[in-house]
């Protein structure tokens, strides 16, 4: 029991931990949350470009000395306001447009990088998350941040909730669509700056998307979608930081595969719309045919 | 309060619900509709019907105000559409996600959200308003189901108490009947009647000329123009129908002089407008 007991408590006698486990814990419950409008919407490819895109933001607001919060939302908002300017003024669908400008920015950032030669470790920080180097100062602009992303999807649960349902019917209620739109774009380049320095870029997506859809199998309406995302979430940036101490794997890299996992069983075994149970189901169908 | 970021027109006294002023629209250079001239009155139903292509789905996403004539004038209740909440429309099926994880009583609160306003959330009226929509519909039973665990029948059904809940005073439905079988078709017909006694002005598309003619007093025929509005029997004439269908309809000698047989389908009605 003892022994059990300080296998829990050891990795966060460390206060570098701690703090790890806090921002982790604040990723964890927020990506979720928002993740599964993203996940319910289909923008799952937008959500991990705009993640590349706001790359030479961070690079910038760097090396201005500005908080790289700053520079990661100016870069997302224009690259979002740029894609829906390249996919509506030509005949350029909307992935082709994403995809364009996800690459250019991409680059840009690794070219501005590339100039910075003491700053190469900082690229596999920012690309792959860097939690054990979370400052008592970042935490509190992650949780202000995640606090106003979750005031924000709670304001307006119901008017995201018609948009992502079904468009026509927001447009014949008359609200306004393309400001409940940006807004959810901005709310989610907020979330992805404050995902940031937990999973970095490249993982962003799966934080974004991969408690969410698990969720998505068990639940059936998303308020609990987003609770048990939340849940789930949290659990795995747990998981993620004991695998991460005692196997000694990246931080950000251990809470995604934990991620990852809680989702390969639950699309096995969810009720209903698993794979176990649609096999079970087309064997009953045979047999009784 | 309630409305923060738009105000909405009241209703003009007198004035009718559907206005259409010589209303024209083009897409790339094509003319998709033109000069549609109609003046409809309050409680009025009416079936728009025309071959494929015809413009029954543009008309009414412009009576909805979801897209801008290129010519011409809307009015309901005698301002443009766009300062309206009243106008319900129930597009085709096949629009909405149907895996999405909301329940048919929240579906139902949907049609509800502006009367709510921002920053607010339902009230127990809200809720009532809900629970007597979907009795009126006949759904009471599938309040908390998932809306994709409904047959085609019963989504129609909740659309329509979307469009009851939100009190809406004009219920425009692209081809509801659509793929439907007889004992959903009479449901919705019956609901139909419900909105008749309320005097709820309903535009109705469908490909069943039989329909229209056997359950509508009004008939719209439509092919890119408005060839005729009016009564089953005079909208449907037969220089009216064959001047719409051109080679598509074919006359057989019956009972009353003539049997219509056309030929129309319904997929990808006007494919060509997507907004």
């Amino acid at each position: 029991m003892n022994d059990l007991l300080s296998f829990l408590v050891e990795p966060f006698q460390y206060s570098f931990m701690l703090r790890g486990l806090w921002a982790s814990l604040i990723v964890g419950v927020i990506c979720p949350i928002l993740g599964s409008y993203v996940v319910l919407r289909g923008m799952a490819f937008f959500g991990d470009a705009l993640a590349h895109i706001i790359l030479p933001g961070v690079v910038i607001a760097f090396l201005l000395g500005w908080p790289y919060a700053v520079g990661a939302l100016i870069f997302g908002v224009l690259a979002a306001l740029l894609i829906g300017f390249i996919s509506r003024r030509t005949d350029i669908k909307d992935d082709t447009a994403i995809g364009v400008v996800f690459a250019g920015s991409f680059a840009l950032g690794i070219a501005l990088i590339s100039l910075q030669r003491n700053y190469a470790v900082d690229l596999t920080h920012i690309l792959f998350g860097d939690l054990l180097g979370v400052s008592n100062s970042d935490l509190i602009l992650m949780g202000i941040l995640g606090f106003l992303v979750l005031l924000t999807v709670f304001a307006f649960y119901k008017e995201f909730l018609v948009l992502s349902f079904d468009p026509t019917l927001a447009k014949t209620l008359r609200l306004p669509v393309n400001f409940l739109q940006n807004l959810l774009l901005v709310l989610l380049a907020v979330v992805i700056v404050i995902s940031l320095q937990a999973v970095g870029v490249a993982l962003v997506l799966a934080m974004l998307v991969t408690p969410a859809s698990s969720a998505y199998l068990l639940t059936r309406r998303l308020p609990n979608m987003m609770l048990l995302g939340a849940l789930i979430g949290s659990l795995s940036s747990v998981l993620g930081l004991y695998l991460s101490f005692y196997v000694n794997v990246a931080s950000g890299a251990s809470i995604v595969l934990v991620a990852t996992a809680i989702f390969a069983i639950i699309f096995m075994i969810a009720p209903q719309r698993g794979v176990l149970w649609s096999w079970l189901r087309a064997r009953r169908e045979r047999s009784l045919s | 309060m309630t409305n923060i970021i738009s105000h909405f027109q009241k209703h003009d006294a007198g004035a009718s619900p559907i206005h259409l002023h010589n209303v024209s629209l083009r897409y790339n250079g094509i003319s998709v509709l033109e000069e549609i001239n109609a003046d409809i009155p309050a409680g009025e139903h009416i079936a728009v019907v025309g071959p494929n292509g015809a413009g029954k789905t543009t008309l009414m996403k412009l009576i909805a105000g979801l897209i801008e004539p290129t010519q011409g004038e809307i009015n309901i209740f005698g301002h443009g559409p766009g300062g309206h909440i009243c106008i319900a429309y129930v597009p085709q099926r096949s629009q909405v996600d149907w895996d999405f994880p909301a329940n048919v009583a929240e579906v139902v609160m949907m049609g509800r959200i502006h009367q709510i306003g921002f920053f607010h959330w339902p009230t127990r009226a809200d809720w009532t308003i809900v629970r007597e929509a979907l009795e009126r519909v006949d759904m009471s039973a599938f309040s908390d189901h998932r809306i994709g665990e409904l047959s085609g029948g019963q989504q129609q059904r909740v659309f329509l108490a979307q469009a009851l809940s939100q009190e809406a005073e004009v219920v425009l439905l692209d081809e509801p009947f659509t793929g439907l079988d007889v004992l959903s078709q009479d449901a919705i017909l019956r609901i139909m009647d419900d909105l008749h006694q309320d005097r709820v002005t309903v535009l109705i598309s469908t490909h069943d000329l039989n329909l229209a003619a056997k359950h509508f007093d009004q008939v719209m025929l439509l092919n890119r123009r408005l060839i005729s509005y009016g009564p089953a029997v005079n909208a449907l004439s037969q220089e009216a129908l064959i001047q719409a269908y051109g080679k598509q309809v074919h006359m057989l000698p019956g009972a009353d002089g003539a049997l219509i047989l056309s030929d129309t389908c319904c997929e990808g009605e006007d494919e060509i407008l997507r907004s």
